[in-house]
């Protein structure tokens, strides 16, 4: 008898913990500040001066998956897989490029991408690598 | 300026005779090249507004005043880097075969992305002919081009064409047979890049004189930079030491730009196509047109879904409707004949090839028609890339993104080709995932078998519930394989074209290559096959094959013993299933032979049983005998076991 109810108070304070963790990435995701905070800890060393120095000299970046329908940004820096930065590269997502997001599919769907006179649909999770600054423009 | 069928005698099959000159068309993918081909050697290769349609060369050849010319169709790249199948196999076809002319279209639309690829082609130091395509879609934009300075700035002769109407083909020949004569040179000059490059490609072309490699040296050296791994294995057989120079190299310029070198290669070769089509291209602000409005529509939030729904039913309601209106009008007129007393070597024939043929033209013509013309519609106006975005996040929930869409609309028209074109898809893990989904997607065959059956003896609400359940079972089956396959997926990643209105050029010719297929190949296995299954039942073979499958038709799915010969038949074309009964028992009216739980179930196990003959050969040319067994395996296990479930939780619910 004992051992079920064991179990349902280490259940309790697993949902409790679940729902503080998921208060605190919301309240994150809200503050573009800390995002680039959050990306020089998951930059690898050797890259650490450089997206400092980005920091430095354009300001904050934040994710092209973060830019509201319509909204413009530069490009900084496109993260992953040497697979997708090239083609990516090769398609016109060059560092300095300015791009525009045209429409943005809800619930974290793909979005439609205006570059160099192009439109490209880009799933949520590459934009998401793509990093772009705001001013300047 | 004229059209391209009536300027050129195409000729339909690739000559013996050796061939006078070669051109290959390369560019961006969606630019237009397979319309131009077709127009050039009057073929019928696949064209439709999505790209990746081209995933192999395609070959055809031309009579030209006199000259046999070769073309060569490349698939649409945006790069020679060697991350993806296409970009290999064009860049190796054009530094090893070197053709003649290599005629590079481009879309006027989008000029500066495809200058950049114009500008790698430069480098592979081949005669190019720069072809501006789309030039009627760029004026409605309001996109103005100065055709004379782009062709200085270039050094290479420009032609400007709308490939699917053949405007500007004719000049694009006479153009590159002048080139091939030597009667028009075309400047060789390279690109430059920055300092930092230049220094260290020019070291590296040094090192690289010694030795001979099928590629230019020049082209060598800046792909040894971007670390291209194709060509350094190239250049290692030859001498380890310049891999490693290239290497320390591009680590030096990663020091000075901050970015990967590739990266900083990439970036001013686009900063000089960005020069050079700013420079020759003005944009007038144009009025919105009323495609891009419905653009807008299409990839709407919450309209764009409603739309697609709408689509999607409209296209099966429309072929649903017309084709049982057509095939009752056939039917008719065939009713008319009616055979005679022969002997019993007539009979045979007459029930094989007559059986063969009239059940083709009742049952099969009057739904693949208006099917073929619906898919050919939605593909040629660029629909297909908005549905993939809308439904990128469904397509999530079975581990494939939003591009894995296009392979599955394609298979309800035919599995083959949908199987071919899940190369659009990036990791092999995704293709093979695409393609075992796409097997069970009802192709026109099942669809017919679906609606000669249940539609026509039972009532078309059981068809639409079949083809429904159908869809839970494409969902649940790629789950499956999701969770079970290993691999890595890449995102999405697709360029979206303009919609366009459909050329009605392209959708008949279209139509009428794929309905012309059905003439050629698949009504002559109706016919032996009918003849076929005439003898084997004079020959009395029917039984013993009944009885040995009895256990498993019979017991366990609760269908009549014929259901075995049917199904196996059914395996060369499925829609055999349907047409077989109406030789065996000489009537079409099959509710004489099935009872109605019967017919849904026989439909059921039709759609998912076994890939057909061909989607067979065409699964085991893209992943080998193993995977195609094994998918061939689990779909016959899958399908004994649910259709038993299935006939029983039916006689249930028809015998309360």
């Amino acid at each position: 008898m004992e051992i079920p109810q064991g179990a349902k108070v280490r259940e309790g304070v697993k949902m409790k913990l679940d729902t503080a963790a998921l208060f605190s990435s919301l309240f994150r995701k809200r503050k573009s500040e800390t995002f680039s905070a959050q990306l020089q800890e998951e930059a690898p060393q050797g890259r650490m001066r450089r997206q400092t120095r980005h920091r430095h000299r354009w300001g904050d970046v934040i994710p092209l998956a973060e830019l509201q329908p319509g909204a413009k940004g530069i490009i900084v820096v496109v993260r992953g897989s040497r697979k997708v930065t090239q083609r990516l590269a090769d398609l016109g997502f060059t560092p300095k490029t300015t791009v525009s997001v045209v429409k943005a599919v809800p619930l974290n769907g793909p979005i439609e991408v205006a570059v160099r006179g192009s439109r490209l649909a880009i799933g949520r999770e590459i934009a998401q690598n793509i990093l772009v600054q705001t001013k300047g423009l | 300026m004229s059209s391209c069928h009536t300027t050129t005698a195409p000729q339909k099959t690739v000559s013996k005779e050796k061939a006078d000159l070669t051109i290959a068309l390369a560019g961006n993918a969606n630019v237009g090249k397979s319309a131009i081909f077709n127009c050039l050697t009057g073929l019928h290769q696949h064209v439709g507004n999505w790209p990746g349609k081209t995933v192999e060369r395609a070959e055809g050849s031309l009579h030209f005043k006199g000259y046999n010319i070769d073309v060569v169709d490349l698939p649409g790249i945006y790069s020679f880097s060697t991350f993806s199948m296409e970009e290999l196999v064009s860049r190796e076809y054009i530094a090893m075969e070197k053709p003649d002319v290599v005629v590079n279209v481009v879309d006027a639309c989008v000029l500066e992305r495809n200058l950049f690829f114009t500008l790698q082609l430069l480098e592979l130091q081949v005669p190019v002919i720069l072809a501006l395509n789309q030039i009627d879609l760029a004026k409605a934009k309001g996109i103005d081009i100065d055709e004379k300075k782009l062709s200085d700035l270039l050094g290479v002769p420009m032609v400007s064409t709308v490939g699917i109407k053949g405007i500007g083909v004719y000049e694009l020949v006479e153009q590159a047979i002048k080139i091939a004569k030597g009667e028009l040179t075309v400047r060789t000059e390279e690109i430059q890049y920055g300092r930092e490059i230049e220094e260290r490609v020019r070291k590296l072309q040094l090192l690289l004189a010694e030795a001979s490699f099928s590629y230019p040296t020049r082209f060598v050296a800046l792909k040894l930079l971007e670390g291209d791994d194709e060509i350094k294995k190239e250049v290692q057989k030859v001498n380890r030491k310049i891999v490693e120079t290239a290497d320390e190299y591009a680590r030096e310029i990663e020091e000075v730009h901050g970015e990967p070198c590739s990266v900083v290669i990439c970036s001013e070769r686009y900063t000089i196509a960005n020069r050079i089509s700013s420079e020759v291209q003005r944009t007038k602000v144009a009025k919105r047109t009323t495609l891009e409005r419905i653009d807008d529509l299409a990839t709407h939030k919450i309209l764009g879904y409603l739309l697609m729904v709408g689509v999607m039913f409209s296209v099966f309601y429309a072929i649903f409707s017309f084709g049982g209106f057509l095939s009752k009008i056939i039917s008719d007129f065939f009713g008319t004949f009616k055979p005679q007393t022969l002997g019993v070597a007539e009979q045979i024939l007459w029930e094989g090839v007559a059986g063969g043929f009239v059940a083709a033209v009742t049952l099969v013509l009057p739904y693949v028609l208006p099917f073929y013309l619906l898919l050919t519609v939605l593909e040629d106006s660029g629909y297909l890339p908005r549905v993939a975005f809308l439904l990128d996040n469904l397509m999530h929930k079975i581990g494939l993104h939003g591009k894995a869409i296009i392979p599955i609309i394609l298979g309800y028209g035919c599995n083959v080709p949908a199987c071919y074109s899940c190369r659009i898809m990036e990791t092999k893990r995704d293709r093979l995932t695409a393609a075992f989904v796409v097997t069970f997607v009802p192709c026109t065959a099942r669809i017919i078998v679906v609606l000669g059956l249940v539609a026509a003896f039972v009532n078309i609400e059981w068809a639409f519930t079949l083809l429904l359940i159908d869809l839970a079972i494409i969902f649940v089956m790629g789950r499956i394989a999701f969770k079970a396959l290993p691999g890595e997926s890449m995102g999405m990643i697709m360029e979206l074209p303009s919609l366009r209105l459909p050329s009605r050029r392209v959708v008949v010719n279209q139509t009428w290559a794929r309905v012309k297929s059905i003439f050629y190949m698949v009504f002559p296995i109706y016919v032996v096959g009918g003849t076929v299954l005439a003898v084997m039942q004079m020959a009395g073979l029917l039984k013993p094959i009944e009885g040995l499958l009895a256990p498993i038709t019979v017991y366990w799915l609760e269908l009549p013993a014929i259901a075995s010969v049917l199904l196996l038949f059914g395996v060369v074309r499925k829609e055999l299933v349907v047409v077989m009964p109406a030789i065996l028992f000489g009537t079409t009216n099959l509710a004489t032979v099935f009872t109605p739980a019967q017919m849904i179930v026989l439909a059921f196990i039709t759609m998912i049983y076994v890939p057909c003959v061909a989607t067979f050969a065409m699964l085991k040319r893209e992943f080998g005998w193993k995977t195609a067994l094994y998918i061939t395996i689990s779909e016959i296990a899958f399908a004994v076991v649910s259709g038993g479930i299935f006939s029983r939780i039916l006689n249930g619910f028809w015998a309360s």
